[in-house]
Formats: structure tokens, C-alpha cells, sequence
């Protein structure tokens, strides 16, 4: 801290007038008794400079400790995402989706995570990786084919998009030409902390919540063996009441290439014409369905080929042509469907997968009419492939 | 001259540790020394005489050089008291002494602590204290306070006008500097009690706002430049950063 010489001219109380070292003249204030002529050293000058300039500092610093914890804040784990094939892990999740740690909940969910680096990415890539390793590795087998997500994504705004991880999931799965089931759950802060106090994964607990709900009796021990889990997924009414519940469950391309393209696609692959990539056949369903929406309005009723489904007790899902997400929204979305009795999949179109699901309602039921339902029967109606192959009159 | 003096050729850079080793070994420094000082001896023998004093005519002269030569001889190098302090101090005291001597005390123009203290004719530089340099102190501010009134100046004008801004100061010191060194303007300040603006606009190439603006300012420092063997203590405080004397 630099003093500065000054001698004093005058004084007036306790008030100085004095010449500085650097030729200022000034006045300042002096408790001690000081005579004229007096050199002196300042303190006040420097040093009130010197204080603006640390308090200035100290702002600084405290803005920066400020915008830093915000930052941290914006860091930390907001959400977890636990992935249950085999092996078992849980992803950690920041409020912009980015992992921001794993740890595995097995030894195989150790194994799976061996060696990668996850910190950073986003969630989906870091799924994708994940599933990718996890069929490399024989965890995702023709025998166990589901993998079941789990979130608990309270403090994160909008929720984790469990559709679009669904999706990604699929689709590492038909790379690799496999048929990959998913099951995602959306747990609230309740049944957060119920699946901690009861040992389980988000995804474990939101499966076994569903299957309780199905009727089904079972110690909540059992979703945690992966067999168990294949054995309870597979139940139709499991299936039925994670729609229901939860809204998100997928199922693999095989399911979905013979059901959900209904007779138009099906018809095709009858045929022995070669498959078109999924990608590009959803596609031009979907334009042709919008073509002929008008036209085929009305040229079906969806409704009757549901309730011969549900007669026949064959499950009946909805879902999306390309995206394959398969969801429990209504039971009116569902009648607007065709389905082929032969397969346990079926389809919707685009905008009912966004009203669906963790977008749609979350008191909805089965049995409820929804309005969105309602208001797309047409649509609905001109998706169908079933209206699109009439349409065309093959 | 055996040894580069001061820049106007006149009294050494007393700071120069050089000139004082010279000093003590070559006679000629000391002499040309003792010519160069002669001003300063002049202007303090005759402020403590309080008449205007000649060489060969006035005996205080003498005694007055003496004094200054004793000052040379006991000075000590970097203890915090300027050179020029110190002597005038010496001859102060070596004056009272001598008119002392010759009965004409009661005639004597200082004060009379003053007077008290010159029985003390050989004064260390550790003895010349703070307290002592205090009073030197305020002597030269009395004196300045008095001269800044003949230009209708106070210290409370000087700090309501005092620059803020330092490379603003810095730039009024230097012009001050220049006009206090340049015989014809100042002159001109002291007859006219006025700053030839325009001519010093030119001799320093500042702005005439700027020198008009700092008018005051410029004018006291340029008083206490102009006025070096007086104000030996505050002209230190008013040089241009790069002209001063480590204090």
C-alpha cells in the first residue's frame, strides 16, 4: 500500500490543506493534532482509492463465485436415467440432458460402463453407446431383448424426453439388426423415493408399479433378475398397463415391420418385394396417408378392426409409423387404429405421439376420450395403411 | 568548472553521491561549488540581514559563505534533509552568531526562538530534526502564503483548482517549469503579476485551454520553481516527476 508524502499549509480544526508529493493541493481530515510545515504521510488518499478498488475487487469476486455457482448449480445432477438390461446402471443428468457421471448398479453394469467416457455427452449418445455395447457384449440378446428406462427427472424442466431415448434405443438395436424392447418410466418425486426405499431402479420400479397395477403379484425383487423382467414385459396386460401408466413402450422393428405397417406394408413383404429402409417407407405412408386423407375418410372402420382385435385378445398399441413409439394415450386414439390381428403392434401418426405419452396428459386412462382423439378421428382415418391400401385399390 | 554541475550551470545536483565524493577530493569542485552557490548564499544572508547585501561590501557575506562551506563539510548524503536545508540553517545561525558578536543583536530581524537557537553554530545533520526542519517548514509556507496573496491567490483557491487528473498536473508542472526557467516570461509574470498565456501556449506547446484552465495552479507552482533558493523545501513537491530530487 503506497503512502504518500505530504507537508501541511494550513489547518482549519481538524481539516488540513496540504501540498502531496505529487504536486496536488487537498485537503483532508486528521484526528491527531498536527502542526504546519508538518511533513506527513497519507493515508487516506491511497488508500480510499485503494479501498474502491478492493471492494471493487470483492464484487468481482463475489459476482464470479456467483456466476460460477450458477453455473455449478447448472451442473449439477438434476435427473437420473437408469438403464436396466442385464446389466444395470444409472446415468446422471444435468438440466441440459448432459451426463454428467454413471456408476453401475451390478457388476455387468460396471462392465458396461468399463472403459467408456460418458462425462459431457448427451444423454442419447451416451445411451446409444451404451445399447451398442450391450449387444456387443451379448447382454442384448434375441432372449433378452428389453431394455428398460427409468427417469426421475423432477428438477429438470421440460422432463427428460424418455420417447426420444426410446427411440434411440430402437434404432442402435436395427443397426445392428436386432429387435430391441423398450420400456420407459417417468417417476415423480414420490415414486422416486418409494424405488430408492425399495432398492430399485427408477425403470424397476415404474415396471414393477405396472405390473402390481396388472394384476400381477410378485416380490418387488423379481424385476431386478432380467429374466423376470423379459417374463413380465411380455405379459399383454403388463403391456397394456405400462401404456396406460406410464406411455412409453417400444417394441422391436420385427414386431413393428408386421404389425404396424398394416396391410399395405404387409402385403409388400407377402410379396417378397424387398424391405424398404424403415426410414423411407414410414415416410412415404405417411405422405401418401396425408394425400389421401379426404378421399379415404371414412372408407374403413378402424373401430370394428380394434374391437376383432380385442375379441380375439390380441393387445392392441399404438404408435408411430417412424418413430414405432408405442403408447397408451386413449382408448379413442386407439380406435382410430387398423391393426393387424397377426402382430402385437400397431401404429399412430406423428402429432398423437407428441400429444401422447410424457406429452400428453398424465391422468389420462384407458377408457377416457380425449380430446385430441377426438378432434384427429379423420386423420386418424386417412393414416391408416389399411384406408391406404383400400385407397389404392390394390 | 571540474565538475558538471547542475543543468543551468549552476549549484550541483546535491543528490549526486559523485559530486560529494569530488567534493572531498578535488579543491577546485569545492570552489567552483562555493561560486555557483554564491546566489543562494546571497539570497539567504540577506533575507536573515533583511536588507540587500553585495560581495566585498557587507561582512555578513562572508560569514554567510563560511557557513555554507562548514554545511559542505558535515553534510551527510541520504538522510532524508536536502542539502540547501541544511545550509541555510548553517548560515541562519552562523549570521545571528556573528551579529551577536558584534552587539548589534537587538537589531536583528528574526524571531526569537530563532535567535535562541543560534548559540548551536555547529549542527549535525542528525541534529537537525523534525522539529527543526518543521519550522523551515512552515517558514517557507508563511512566506509562500504571502506571495500567493500579491497574485490574489489562497491555498483554498490552489485546492478547489488543483488538477484531479494526473498527466493534466503533471503537464501544468512542466509548463511551470518552463515559464519559471525562462528569464523574459517570468519577468513578465513579475511585472505584470499576470501569465503571458499565448507565449507560453507557444513555449510549451500545450493547449491554451489547458494552460487557462490551470491558470492558478500553473502560477503558484511556477512561484515556487522560479523562487529555488527560497522555497527549498515546497518546490520539491511541485517539480515535474522527472526533476525531482529523491526526498
Amino acid at each position: 500500500m503506497k503512502k504518500t508524502k505530504a507537508v501541511i499549509l494550513d489547518r482549519s480544526g481538524n481539516v488540513y490543506s496540504v501540498l502531496t508529493e505529487d504536486g496536488s493541493f487537498r485537503t483532508v481530515r486528521l484526528h491527531e493534532g498536527r502542526e504546519v510545515g508538518e511533513a506527513i504521510e497519507l493515508k487516506e488518499g491511497r488508500l480510499a482509492w485503494s479501498a474502491w478498488m478492493s471492494a471493487a475487487a470483492l464484487l468481482l469476486i463475489m459476482i464470479t463465485a456467483a456466476f460460477s455457482w450458477l453455473s455449478q448449480k447448472d451442473a449439477t445432477t438434476v435427473a437420473f436415467l437408469s438403464v436396466d438390461i442385464n446389466p444395470s446402471l444409472e446415468l446422471r443428468l444435468d438440466a441440459n440432458s448432459l451426463v454428467r457421471g454413471a456408476s453401475g448398479l451390478n457388476a455387468d453394469g460396471e462392465t458396461l460402463l468399463e472403459g467408456l467416457s460418458v462425462k459431457g455427452k448427451g444423454s442419447g449418445e451416451v445411451l446409444a453407446l451404451l445399447v451398442e455395447r450391450a449387444i456387443q457384449l451379448h447382454y442384448l440378446t434375441a432372449e433378452h431383448p428389453w431394455v428398460v428406462l427409468g427417469a426421475s427427472s423432477e428438477g429438470m424442466t421440460p422432463a427428460l424426453p424418455l420417447s426420444g431415448l426410446a427411440d434411440t434405443v430402437s434404432q442402435v438395436g436395427e443397426k445392428h439388426g436386432m429387435s430391441v424392447n423398450v420400456a420407459a418410466f417417468q417417476l415423480t418425486a414420490g415414486e422416486e423415493h418409494e424405488a430408492k426405499a425399495k432398492g430399485l431402479t427408477p425403470g424397476e420400479y415404474g415396471l414393477w408399479l405396472s405390473a402390481q397395477k396388472a394384476g400381477l403379484t410378485l416380490p418387488e425383487g423379481a424385476v431386478k433378475d432380467s429374466s423376470e423382467r423379459v417374463r413380465i414385459l411380455s405379459q399383454e396386460k403388463v403391456q397394456a398397463q405400462v401404456q396406460a401408466e406410464k406411455g412409453t413402450l417400444k417394441l422391436g422393428q420385427s414386431d413393428r415391420k408386421a404389425g404396424s405397417y398394416g396391410s399395405g406394408a404387409s402385403k409388400q413383404d407377402k410379396a417378397g418385394v424387398p424391405e424398404q429402409p424403415s426410414g423411407r417407407i414410414d415416410n412415404e405412408l405417411k405422405k401418401d396417408g396425408e394425400q389421401r386423407a379426404g378421399e379415404n375418410k371414412g372408407a374403413v372402420d378402424p373401430l370394428n378392426s380394434v374391437q376383432k382385435n380385442q375379441l380375439e385378445g390380441i393387445p392392441v398399441f399404438q404408435g408411430d409409423p417412424s418413430k414405432g413409439i408405442i403408447n397408451g394415450q386413449t382408448n379413442t386414439n386407439r380406435e382410430q387404429k387398423t391393426h393387424d390381428p397377426e402382430q402385437n403392434s400397431g401404429w399412430k401418426g406423428e402429432e398423437d405421439r407428441e400429444n401422447s405419452g410424457l406429452g400428453g396428459k398424465p391422468g389420462q386412462k384407458q377408457g377416457e376420450k380425449s380430446d385430441i382423439g377426438e378432434q384427429r378421428k379423420s386423420d386418424d382415418a386417412a393414416d391408416s395403411p389399411v384406408q391406404k391400401g383400400k385407397g389404392q385399390g390394390h | 568548472m571540474g565538475f558538471p554541475f547542475g543543468e543551468d550551470g549552476e549549484m550541483p545536483d546535491w543528490e549526486e553521491p559523485r559530486f560529494w565524493e569530488e567534493l572531498m577530493a578535488n579543491r577546485q569542485v569545492r570552489e567552483d561549488c562555493l561560486t555557483a552557490s554564491q546566489p543562494f548564499v546571497l539570497h539567504v544572508a540577506g533575507q536573515v540581514c533583511g536588507r540587500h547585501l553585495e560581495w566585498g561590501r557587507d561582512e555578513e557575506l562572508s560569514e554567510a559563505i563560511i557557513a555554507f562551506n562548514v554545511a559542505l563539510d558535515h553534510f551527510e548524503l541520504g538522510k532524508g534533509v536536502p542539502f540547501l536545508a541544511y545550509a541555510r540553517l548553517l548560515i541562519k545561525r552562523r549570521l545571528i552568531d556573528y551579529f551577536r558578536r558584534q552587539e548589534r543583536h537587538q537589531a536583528l530581524p528574526l524571531e526569537a526562538p530563532e535567535v535562541a537557537l543560534a548559540a548551536e553554530l555547529q549542527v549535525s545533520v542528525a541534529d537537525f530534526c523534525d522539529r527543526e526542519q518543521n519550522r523551515e517548514r512552515a517558514s517557507e509556507i508563511q512566506e509562500f502564503a504571502l506571495e500567493l496573496k500579491q497574485y490574489a491567490l489562497s491555498f483554498s483557491d490552489l485546492i478547489e483548482v488543483s488538477p484531479k487528473h494526473r498527466d493534466t498536473r503533471e503537464s501544468l508542472q512542466r509548463a511551470a517549469l518552463q515559464l519559471a526557467g525562462d528569464p523574459i516570461l517570468w519577468a513578465q509574470v513579475e511585472q505584470k503579476g499576470k501569465i503571458p498565456m499565448q507565449a507560453l501556449a507557444n513555449l510549451t506547446g500545450l493547449h491554451l485551454k489547458v494552460l487557462e484552465r490551470g491558470r492558478k495552479y500553473l502560477l503558484a507552482v511556477a512561484l515556487l520553481i522560479a523562487h529555488k533558493h527560497h522555497y527549498i523545501y515546497l518546490r520539491e513537491y511541485v517539480l515535474p516527476q522527472e526533476r525531482r530530487a529523491a526526498r
